[in-house]
């Protein structure tokens, strides 16, 4: 039954749901910045279902192998109508709330707040609001089909200039100091009183956006082809290419201010978390939810040698075992400890496979918490309390703590993880992974040795997740239980996920994703989770091959689709409606 | 690929018999060291607790307190683990968002007892003011079971084993975040009928336990026995059984796969209902995360006692409570570790390792190795 | 193999980010600039802060105010924006000036955790304007993290709600760390006092969460308790995992050794499980039970039920306050009017006396220019509110430490169940037993 409702009506009741969904969770109520003008976060984050869902109805389609486009006309039409039936949802929310009177329902859902109405309905009580609720999600719709049904040379240029217009609306905090600082005014783009972008600005960012967007499209490839591409050229472009990214993450903590140098520190011991979990989930294939274990490991392994102190209520204490060594002194031996650690960890779960694996290697990430924090280790790990006053890693007269300089720090050992990670990928070791995370017995039968290479995955992986370890320990400054939940672990886990099971950049993009994103747009903070959880979901089923996938992983896990994928991009792209060349030339494979 | 392999003996057909032994006795050395350590704490420390001095040691009743705890606890784990391993015969994947449907159904089911409290239909008409409470959960409950199936595990259905049980771990976030934007982060208070309060008790057999934890046993046997005939008896329980053993052979047969599964994770919604419902009138709280902590101690249970089996999941939530409340003061007292309930996981986990060494698919589960 | 080409950069990439990371120079200024001002030395570390003529005073706030802890965090910031509201000496909902300057705020969230504590200190830090810090919220936030981060750049911070003795404790107190809340060394100490004189306890067990603020009061009370004054004996020492809810195994654990008192000052929904269940446990049917302002929740004695009829439970004295009837007449309402509700946790009124306290401090620091700028040294803005005396806030007369305790005079009361200030409580919320303890008292018995 439900596949007879038309397309176009099904896309605006899922548009509505999540509309009224984002009312319910308190989004839309709660996030009162404003972005541009007086349209606050909220109310950006309630139109996006309308458009989304007329950008995905007018977009052109591969029915039964034919492409078909609809005009921006029959666009604009069939978004209006998804716009619609938003807007229908939405209304009868705002009429059931009317009905059963706000603090009734209040009691059950908190987020329903006179604010909340009053945005919906623009202020309006009664039947008016309602309507204009209904006309506004028409609206939304009609654009977002819009936008869905021109062609991609001006579509991808608005939804970009589109979001770096709201970026920027939500970023005045960090782009307006720095501004200040180089001396230029920006009262016509942010707006003094909102602290959001005023409207001439957001105009003009869209447009400068837009123009360069369109030109940038419409040239690149002319200019890419102009280049006479020899073997020595392509060597040359590389080589600046990576200069220019050399020079650029060298630069970028002065460029960035020291609050950006901190999220980007964060960032980077994320990534060294997801360089060791993906050894192990992504080359052998090992799915380890206790991966918190190692960064515990590390920290308060880091924290014991550097001579840091446990908490009392006296004031600090040496811990029972503890040592003054120099950060770089210590280092080595945490590796070492956490690759016995990781040992440990590995010995009792050889024969486990998948969901077994999962629930022991979780029970193990939280023993060690456990373990860390509990009373009867409080000598030599301070318990409840923690540790605290670990050094910050001085070389010389230059001190660690700093964000800037701790930058450096974390780039040094994100380089060091990357170097060994790429190499372990196309080695015996890697190779031998590979082999046994594609069938188990077969390999065994060849020859190769799990219960070795799964103990060298969980050691090396564990080795790897340490160092993000002692760096948090050194960034923070101070240890105790709160700072190493199952969280931690489904963290680092969402960023392999993300990125890409067994690829490299995959870490580094999901980790900029994850932790990057949530860190700068800090109004999104309290519902980090939520949106982890979503995004996880959403690219499982849309995307399980992450967003920059490892060749290898992806043809396991889709071979057809992926094929099948690039052909649908390469067939519904405007070049090729141009071209009008043969389905199969660009897209198989 | 053969330059990667082992070069330790020479080539021929010699190589096959000689490698598996090679391998063998590594891994299972590994596991038989690890077997007699963890077996050597145990026995050493419950030693050490039983011959403690007579002003130490914990007298026979303290022991039944701790039993009884465990057992009731146990309960609640066993109605959780019947919801996971009833998904996992079928689907082959562990539903980590099911902690987070019991959880969803305690909460629906609270603010239909919240208003029946506050009129005084709770404890005027108890029984009825129950049903209708235990149906919301399980409704709900179920409810929300069967729209993850649709929206998040049935696009999945011939994915690797990786991909759903992620997407489980997501769903299980958003779902827990998603009650903490609906319903905010405070622990509301749960109602509890007089009839049940807390003081109330029955014997029963000589043993005194609280009416709640009298209900949350029944209910867990009832559940199983429910469960077993109904699985094995009735037409839908054959097909399940079906689907379980082989999901393409099933289709072959007739048999409506989509909807035996959409059954199958409506009737573990409908057990974590009701276990939902029990946990609020057992601790007379709910809040959001209640799901999370619970989820993964039936998870915990399943396994021990054998995902997969109705009878494993049973024993394996009786197990995990016992283990939770008398392992401890069982094995750390004698070692004199302060505040011994706080490695808990430690003891339960260990056991779970044991017991996976020797029977890899959990106590009651197949005796090989799991097959990929 | 093509890849290798890539290694060679790479490493050159890292060992020169090494060697840029030792070239360079920190970018965030310690301190504004100098202006004329002829007392102050601007030059030396810390340095000073200007405030142009005109321009706002730049006061930061790093509490709570997301997650489980929200209530705390916000209560104290309805606190801090009342203090700023009072300083022209009206609650009109229009702030009020020091020196002719108006004052601005910065919020930051400390998350209830080190690294929360740490994040949002380093972007107070890094704010040159910025003259001090009210905060942090949760003692774990602070404790190592955001006093060090602040301190090293001369910044004061001063707490409305930490109550860990680490913070103020010699040899390892931040010297820009100040607190107007109590030290728990003191509750701790009332509560072994009040258990002796009142209970006639001679043993105890405690119950801790493993949080940071429950461990270091259960600690404080053992402290206290087993001093040679009191002689008490803590025969049992526990911790539950506040994730879970099956506490009876504990309380049995417990019940064996029949403690005079328990003592467990944890949060809500701990408090009203302990309670409910323990109750059922025969070892502890002629147990005292007692808890803390932790447990204290709008809905704690629903959560509780009948069980929580006779028990315990301490907190600062909110009506031994000082300027008791300013706080009823005017902070009350004004409070009611920002926040939309009654105050949830103690500690709002210390967040309203930080601000004021604040407020007289840099009064009496600052240097006012002739061209109606202000310089205030770090230092200076340091040393005046280490010298505070005896200055009047809601709570009490504030003289602060060498070691950062200001508020060391305290009057905790202990409150018995149901005559609690909380909905469904009845009786008129008065404490069955107060005690004025000082600091000095407090660690002397402890």
């Amino acid at each position: 039954m439900i596949r007879r409702i038309p397309r176009v009506v099904r896309a605006g009741l899922v548009a509505g749901i999540v509309s009224v969904y984002l009312c319910l969770v308190g989004v839309v109520g709660s996030l009162v910045t404003d972005v541009v003008g007086r349209i606050t976060v909220g109310r950006v984050v309630l139109s996006i279902p309308a458009i989304l869902a007329g950008l995905v109805v007018a977009r052109p389609r591969v029915v039964s192998g034919e492409l078909r486009r609809s005009s921006v006309w029959a666009g604009v039409s069939s978004g209006a109508i998804v716009g619609l039936t938003t807007g229908a949802l939405l209304a009868v929310f705002i009429g059931v709330v009317n009905l059963l009177g706000i603090e009734t329902i209040r009691n059950v859902f908190i987020a329903v707040k006179p604010d909340l109405m009053s945005l919906l309905t623009f202020g309006h009580a009664g039947v008016v609001g309602s309507v204009l609720r209904i006309v506004a999600e028409v609206a939304l719709g009609a654009v977002g089909g819009a936008i869905g049904a021109t062609p991609d040379r001006i579509r991808v240029p608005t939804v970009i200039a589109a979001t770096v217009v709201i970026s920027l609306g939500l970023l005045r905090r960090i782009v307006h100091p720095a501004l200040a600082q180089l001396g230029l005014r920006d009262d016509w783009l942010f707006s003094v009183v909102t602290l959001g972008l005023t409207w001439f600005g957001a105009v003009a960012v869209f447009v400068v956006a837009f123009v360069t967007t369109f030109a940038w499209r419409a040239n690149s490839a002319a200019i890419v082809a102009r280049t006479h591409r020899t073997p020595a050229t392509e060597r040359g472009v590389r080589l600046i290419v990576l200069a220019a990214i050399g020079g650029g993450l060298i630069a970028l903590p002065f460029l960035v201010g020291s609050i950006f140098s901190q999220i980007l520190g964060t960032v980077g011991i994320y990534v060294l978390l997801g360089l060791g979990l993906n050894i192990v989930v992504g080359y052998a294939g090992l799915l380890d939810l206790g991966y918190v274990a190692f960064f515990a490991v590390g920290a308060y392994t880091t924290a014991v040698l550097t001579g840091g102190s446990r908490v009392t209520t006296t004031g600090y204490a040496p811990p029972s075992f503890s040592l003054h060594l120099s950060f770089f002194v210590a280092i080595p031996i945490v590796v070492v400890v956490a690759a016995l650690v990781g040992l440990l960890i590995g010995a009792p779960v050889l024969r486990l496979r998948g969901d077994y694996l999962a629930i022991v290697t979780l029970g193990f990430g939280e023993i060690a918490r456990v373990l860390f924090s509990s009373d009867w280790l409080k000598g030599a790990f301070g318990g409840t309390q923690g540790m605290t006053a670990i050094p910050a890693a001085p070389i010389g007269n230059l001190n660690f703590r700093d964000t800037q300089h701790f930058y450096f720090l974390v780039l040094a050992f994100c380089l060091i993880a990357l170097y060994i990670s790429w190499r372990l990928a196309d080695s015996r070791v890697g190779r031998a992974w590979n082999a046994m995370r594609e069938d188990e017995q077969v390999a065994e039968a060849v020859g190769v040795s799990t219960v070795r290479y799964k103990l060298l995955a969980f050691a090396m992986g564990g080795a790897i997740g340490s160092l993000g370890g002692a760096l948090f320990a050194v960034q923070v400054g101070a240890l105790n239980n709160a700072s190493f939940m199952l969280l931690v672990s489904i963290t680092a886990l969402a960023v392999v996920i993300l990125g890409g099971m067994g690829s490299i950049p995959g870490v580094i993009v999901g980790a900029l994703v994850l932790i990057g994103i949530p860190g700068v747009f800090s109004e999104f903070e309290q519902y980090r989770l939520l949106l982890y959880g979503a995004v996880l979901m959403a690219i499982m089923i849309l995307r399980p091959q992450g967003l920059i996938p490892n060749i290898r992983r992806s043809q396991e896990l889709e071979e057809e689709d992926v094929a099948q994928d690039k052909w649908a991009e390469a067939v519904t792209s405007d070049e090729h409606a141009a071209s009008a060349a043969s389905p199969l030339g660009e897209g198989a494979g | 690929m053969a330059e990667g392999t082992d070069l330790q003996a020479p080539p021929g057909p010699a190589t096959a018999r000689l490698g598996r032994l090679q391998r063998l006795p590594l891994r299972r050395l590994i596991q038989i060291v690890l077997a007699i350590l963890i077996i050597g704490f145990v026995v050493l420390g419950t030693y050490k607790t039983l011959t403690l001095p007579p002003d130490e040691r914990y007298d026979p009743s303290t022991w039944k307190a701790f039993v009884i705890s465990g057992v009731a606890q146990g309960g609640i784990y066993a109605l959780i683990a019947l919801g996971y391993t009833l998904v996992y015969g079928v689907l082959r994947m562990i539903n980590f968002a099911h902690g987070e449907v019991f959880m969803m159904g305690c909460f629906a089911s609270f603010f239909f007892a919240d208003a029946y409290a506050n009129s005084g239909l709770l404890n005027r008409h108890p029984f009825y003011a129950l049903a209708i409470i235990f149906a919301i959960a399980m409704l709900t409950s179920c409810l929300i079971a069967m729209l993850l199936e649709r929206v998040a595990y049935r696009p999945l259905r011939n994915s690797p084993r990786l991909v759903p049980l992620i997407t489980a771990i997501g769903a299980s976030l958003f779902l827990q975040n998603t009650a903490f934007g609906f319903f905010g982060p405070q622990t509301q208070a749960y109602p509890v009928p007089d009839v049940l309060g807390g003081d109330r008790t029955w014997t029963i057999l000589g043993i005194t336990m609280q009416r709640i934890q009298v209900v949350v046993i029944v209910t867990a046997i009832l559940a199983v026995i429910g469960l077993t005939l109904f699985i094995s008896r009735t037409r839908t329980g054959r097909s399940i059984r079906a689907v379980a053993e082989d999901r393409e052979i099933a289709s072959l047969m007739g048999i409506d796969v989509d909807r035996t599964i959409m059954i199958t994770f409506a009737l573990g919604g409908l057990l974590a209902g009701i276990a939902g419902v029990q946990f609020g009138l057992t601790f007379g709280q709910v809040s959001p995360y209640i799901g999370f902590t619970p989820g993964i101690a039936a998870f915990t249970a399943s396994v021990l006692g054998g995902i997969g089996s109705i009878g494993g999941a049973a024993l394996g939530g009786l197990l995990l409570g016992l283990l939770q409340a008398v392992g401890p003061p069982l094995l750390f007292t004698g070692f004199n570790i302060p505040a011994p309930f706080q490695l808990q996981d430690v003891i339960t986990f260990s056991v779970l390792v044991l017991v996976l060494i020797f029977r890899p698919g959990g106590i009651l589960g197949s005796g090989e190795a799991e097959k990929v | 193999m093509r890849h290798r080409r890539w290694l060679t950069p790479l490493v050159l990439l890292g060992a020169f980010a090494m060697i840029a990371a030792a070239c360079s120079n920190s970018t965030s200024a310690a301190g504004g600039s100098t202006s004329g001002g002829a007392a102050v030395d601007c030059n030396a570390a810390p340095g000073c802060v200007t405030v142009a003529a005109g321009a706002p005073i730049q006061i930061g706030t790093l509490l709570s105010v997301s997650g489980d802890n929200a209530d705390l965090g916000n209560d104290s910031l309805y606190g801090v924006e009342l203090g700023i509201d009072h300083l022209d000496g009206v609650f009109d909902g229009q702030a009020g000036q020091i020196l002719n300057h108006p004052v601005q705020l910065q919020n930051e969230d400390d998350t209830c955790s080190a690294e929360g504590g740490q994040a949002g200190s380093t972007k107070l830090a890094s704010n040159p304007d910025i003259v001090a810090v009210i905060g942090t919220s949760c003692s774990g936030a602070a404790l190592g993290v955001a006093d060090k981060t602040l301190g090293d750049k001369g910044i004061v911070l001063l707490s409305p709600s930490n109550t860990n003795p680490a913070l103020t404790a010699p040899g390892t107190h931040n010297p820009y760390y100040f607190r107007t809340a109590h030290n728990d060394a003191i509750q701790g100490a009332v509560v072994a006092d009040f258990a002796y004189q009142k209970l006639h306890a001679k043993t105890a067990a405690t119950i801790h969460d493993e949080s940071p603020y429950t461990e270091g009061l259960t600690t404080a009370f053992k402290n206290s308790f087993t001093a040679a004054a009191i002689g008490g004996q803590v025969v049992d020492e526990e911790s539950i995992d506040s994730s879970q809810q099956s506490y009876t195994p504990v309380l049995t654990k417990i019940g064996q050794k029949s403690p005079d008192l328990l003592y467990g000052p944890d949060y809500t929904a701990e408090c009203a499980l302990i309670l409910k269940q323990g109750r059922q446990v025969p070892g502890l049917a002629n147990t005292a039970f007692m808890g803390s302002d932790g447990c204290y929740a709008s809905n704690f004695i629903k959560l509780a039920g009948s069980a929580i009829n006779g028990a315990y439970y301490s907190s600062p004295d909110l009506s031994a306050f000082d300027q008791k009837d300013f706080y009823t007449n005017e902070f009350l309402p004004a409070y009611k009017t920002l926040a939309g509700t009654a105050p949830i946790s103690a500690f709002h009124a210390h967040a309203y006396d930080a601000v004021n306290l604040l407020a007289a401090a840099i009064e009496k620091a600052a240097v006012q220019n002739s061209d109606g700028s202000l310089t205030i040294s770090r230092v200076a803005l340091r040393d005046a509110v280490q010298s505070t005396t005896d200055f009047q806030g809601i709570v009490t007369k504030y003289t602060c430490s060498d070691t950062g305790d200001c508020a060391t005079t305290v009057t905790i009361g202990v409150y018995q169940a149901p005559n609690l200030a909380l909905e469904g409580g009845t009786g008129n919320g008065k404490p069955i037993f107060t005690e004025t303890k000082t600091l000095q008292e407090a660690l002397g018995t402890g």
